[in-house]
């Protein structure tokens, strides 16, 4: 029986193409439009470390100017979300939690052993500690991560990006193989594979959605080699300090790494933020950390929220969107009315000889689900091509964020069969109260 | 006016296709308020004055090599030797760049104690000369002479010497005269420091910021491992003196150079976010134009298409064409009308809440009359063609049987 009003349903969307093809069309325009903001916003607030997030915290501490406050931020004072040199070596060196990592930046010229000297390019760079990987689920195609030894001592040794080792060896297994950062040699100990942390939660906000940093350094090595860039990353300071070289910034009381740590399980949370304000009192008694204290541990998503990341203005236009689907819907709605109502004597003729209301009912709902289907299929064709005009406008973003996945895709059709469904209702339910007399009167 | 009572009649009697259009206007007009307004606000972001000669300028960062002293030397050795250049008007070093997204800010008191600050603002210190060299317009109070400029390894706000303020930042502090702003002083963060002087408009390093055209100038340059140098060239062609400049400072061998752009590429890159959001509700509110418009279209040749028969009646009975299309367009504007109320109320309640939960500017009541008048005209442009097909139905309709 099923079968009988599908085809009833095709033959009756034969019958009436305009009408049908008006309503398609705006359920695929509303479907689309809601469907790439969504995707843009729903990539947007992805857990960049699924199973882990709650469980890792990025450490803040009042270790600012005892006279006036680091800022303020939505009415109260707020705090760094950077340490000083001094504090991210005395909790790493503590060694507290699961694991532990000091993230820093540097940029410098760079190129492989192998190339001539002007070929070397500018490169942002990201030393750190050998626990970020782990930390971080970070994939590796070659090698693996340095190990503590190497940190401890600052060894010469780098991790690349799998895009940096397309750049400086062509692809290939480079473990072993030498780069040369600002005239030093570093040897490659590991090769990432494909990595995309979205959004890129670990760092400065300004840096979310783009691609991570391509070289990986002990951050130990960076301290060893003197190396200080103020422009790549942020360093604030009070009481006037002097950043002319590492030394100065490291004896500062200005702040510019990022802390990090894996805890064994998101409840041991209060008893690590217990051990960091009994750090803030030993280093309260040695004459800093004077301002009142307000030291924090934020897991992935609150530093996500604290940070900002995602922007507003992606939700403002699911909201849009959302508002300009029921727009099409309302407009399908009446376009729908149109078409049961023009469908009168044959409903009446129909009930006359036999049908009941529900059967009518269900002929009508098979209407409704093909052009739903209709919709979604073509609403997910603009959808994609909407994303990709997306990714060229916003060339900003990473082509990461425009990109639907097979559930995303489901959720489009899903989303426009149920619309045009719920939508048709009340049509249906107007048509089957046809009553067979009238209709049949006039014929 | 007669026929008024006939449509609320049939209007309130068959009430679902009109009660669909009434939403649907509705919703549209909610969604075009807020729509329009946030892409007039963009706009105005967008193309934010930003006080510079954005056509004749670049910049680029480079590193300092050897012990502090080394770092000075070398860098006043390399300005000079850039200013010396036949391609270059001026060139001073900043610590920070308009459009760079890089920067320091400072929280501005009037007294030192307040508890709150008045604003937060965007603080460049460089050469003397960065007034000039930006191209900024000095409308007020002295800008700085040579002898203003230190060189020193930090921000030296300790030392009084005065700075120079835009003038949206100035009317902030002093709402009623901003002119009084001349020779107080003002504090950044906890440094005091006279005014000076007041620039017409100076854009902020991040563009995105509320505060972008709240800004000081300071008077020192900061000598770190790494500069920024901005440089206003002679002439026209920038691609030259940038090679020129490039040539000097590479003598350096240690040398790096990083973000070498022009001032207009800067500008793009800035608002390239901006620019892509304006694109994007651009194409909703032409979108949402359009649906309406065909569904406005569709409904009323719909309603037509049903009362054949009675325009036929009244035709015979001696309505004349003019009343066909007067009724049809009457009946459409009442739809108009009662669905741009509901569209009010919507339209507010969903600027509340984007005020509250995305701390927007809320909509001034005169876009509300804008976005009316403007549905009600489209919706008149949608229903004409329709009814004047109407007001053609032949009178002998009414003889026939369906």
């Amino acid at each position: 029986m099923l079968l009988y009003y599908f085809k009833l349903a095709m033959l009756s969307i034969r019958k009436t193409p305009l009408l049908s093809f008006l309503m398609i069309a705006t359920i695929a325009i509303g479907i689309a439009a809601t469907m790439i903001t969504y995707t843009v916003n729903y990539m947007m607030t992805q857990d960049p470390v699924p199973g882990k997030s709650d469980r890792l915290f990025t450490v803040h501490l009042s270790s600012w100017d005892p006279n006036v406050g680091y800022r303020m931020k939505d009415g109260k004072e707020d705090i760094p979300i950077f340490m000083t040199y001094q504090d991210a070596t005395n909790l790493y060196t503590d060694q507290r939690a699961h694991k532990q990592t000091i993230i820093s930046f540097h940029k410098a010229m760079v190129r492989s052993a192998a190339q001539p000297r002007g070929q070397a390019t500018m490169t942002y760079l990201r030393p750190t500690t050998h626990e970020f990987f782990s930390m971080l689920n970070v994939p590796f195609l070659y090698g693996s991560p340095w190990d503590a030894s190497d940190d401890s001592q600052g060894s010469q040794i780098v991790v690349l990006s799998k895009k940096k080792n397309e750049q400086l060896f062509q692809g290939e297994n480079s473990l072993g193989r030498e780069v040369v950062i600002g005239g030093l040699i570093y040897r490659v100990v590991g090769v990432l594979d494909e990595w995309l942390p979205l959004p890129r939660f670990y760092t400065e906000r300004s840096d979310s959605y783009s691609e991570p940093r391509g070289l990986f350094v002990p951050f130990q090595s960076s301290i060893n080699n003197d190396w200080l860039s103020g422009t790549d990353g942020s360093v604030y300071c009070w009481g006037g300090a002097d950043l002319i070289d590492l030394n100065a910034l490291k004896a500062s009381e200005c702040v510019w790494l990022f802390y990090w740590v894996e805890l064994a399980s998101a409840e041991l949370r209060d008893d690590y933020l217990a051990y960091i304000n009994r750090y803030a009192q030993e280093q309260k008694a040695l004459g800093r950390f004077q301002r009142e204290q307000m030291n924090r541990v934020m897991n992935v998503a609150e530093f996500i929220e604290y940070n900002e990341v995602v922007n507003k203005d992606g939700r403002i236009a699911v909201w849009l969107a959302m508002a300009f689907l029921i727009a099409c819907l309302l407009n399908t709605m009446s376009l729908m009315m149109t078409k049961f109502h023009g469908k009168g004597a044959e409903v009446g003729l129909r009930r006359a000889v036999g049908a009941s209301k529900v059967d009518i009912a269900r002929q009508f709902f098979c209407e409704t689900v093909i052009i739903g289907l209709a919709g979604g299929a073509i609403g997910l064709v603009l959808a994609l091509l909407g994303l990709y005009v997306t990714s060229e406008v916003y060339s900003h973003l990473h082509a990461g964020l425009m990109e639907m996945n097979l559930s995303l895709m489901l959720l489009t059709i899903g989303s426009s069969v149920l619309a045009s469904t719920v939508f048709g209702l009340y049509p249906i339910y107007k048509a089957c109260q046809i009553q067979p007399s009238s209709q049949l009167k006039s014929l | 006016m007669k026929d008024l009572q006939p449509i609320i009649k049939s209007l309130l009697r068959a009430k679902t296709a009109p009660l669909l259009l009434m939403l649907q206007i509705a919703v549209t007009f909610t969604i075009l308020v807020n729509a329009v307004f946030m892409l007039l606000q963009k706009s105005d972001e967008i193309n934010v004055p930003s006080g510079l000669a954005e056509n004749e300028l670049f910049w680029f960062q480079m590193s300092l090599h050897g012990t502090r002293e080394e770092k000075k030397t070398s860098l006043f050795r390399d300005l000079d030797a850039i200013k010396a250049l036949d391609s270059v008007s001026g060139a001073v070093a900043l610590s920070s760049i308009p459009f760079s997204e890089r920067g320091a800010g400072h929280e501005i008191r009037l007294e030192r104690d307040a508890v709150g600050y008045v604003t937060k603002a965007a603080f460049y210190s460089g050469s003397y000369q960065s007034l000039e060299t930006m191209g900024l317009e000095l409308i007020a109070g002295e800008g700085f002479t040579i002898n203003d400029e230190r060189r020193l390894y930090n921000f030296g706000l300790d030392v009084p010497s005065g700075v120079i303020i835009t003038k949206v930042l100035a009317e902030q502090l002093y709402p009623d005269d901003w002119r009084q702003v001349i020779g107080e002083t003002i504090f950044l963060d906890e440094d005091a420091q006279p005014v000076r002087g007041v620039v017409e408009h100076l854009i902020g390093p991040w563009s995105f910021w509320k505060n972008r055209s709240f800004n000081v100038l300071f008077s020192n340059v900061f000598i770190t491992p790494e500069v920024s140098i901005l440089v206003r060239i002679q002439g026209d062609n920038i691609d030259k003196s940038m090679q020129d400049v490039m040539d000097v400072v590479m003598q350096e061998p240690r040398r790096t150079v990083d973000h070498l752009e022009v001032m207009t590429d800067s500008r793009e890159k800035a608002y390239r976010a901006q620019v892509a959001a304006y694109s994007t509700l651009k194409a909703v509110v032409l979108g949402l134009a359009l649906i309406t418009m065909l569904g406005v279209f569709g409904q009323t040749r719909f309603a037509i298409l049903k009362r054949r028969k009675q325009i036929g009646t009244r035709r015979a009975l001696g309505a004349s064409q003019i009343a066909i299309v007067r009724y049809y367009v009457i009946e459409n504007a009442v739809i108009n009308l009662c669905g741009i109320v509901l569209g009010v109320v919507l339209a507010v309640v969903a600027n509340n809440l984007l005020v509250a939960h995305f701390q927007l500017e809320p909509v001034p009541g005169l876009y509300l009359v804008y976005g009316g008048v403007i549905i009600f005209l489209a919706g008149f442009l949608a229903v004409l063609q329709p009814a004047i097909r109407a007001a053609s139905i032949s009178p002998a309709e009414a003889t026939r049987s369906v």
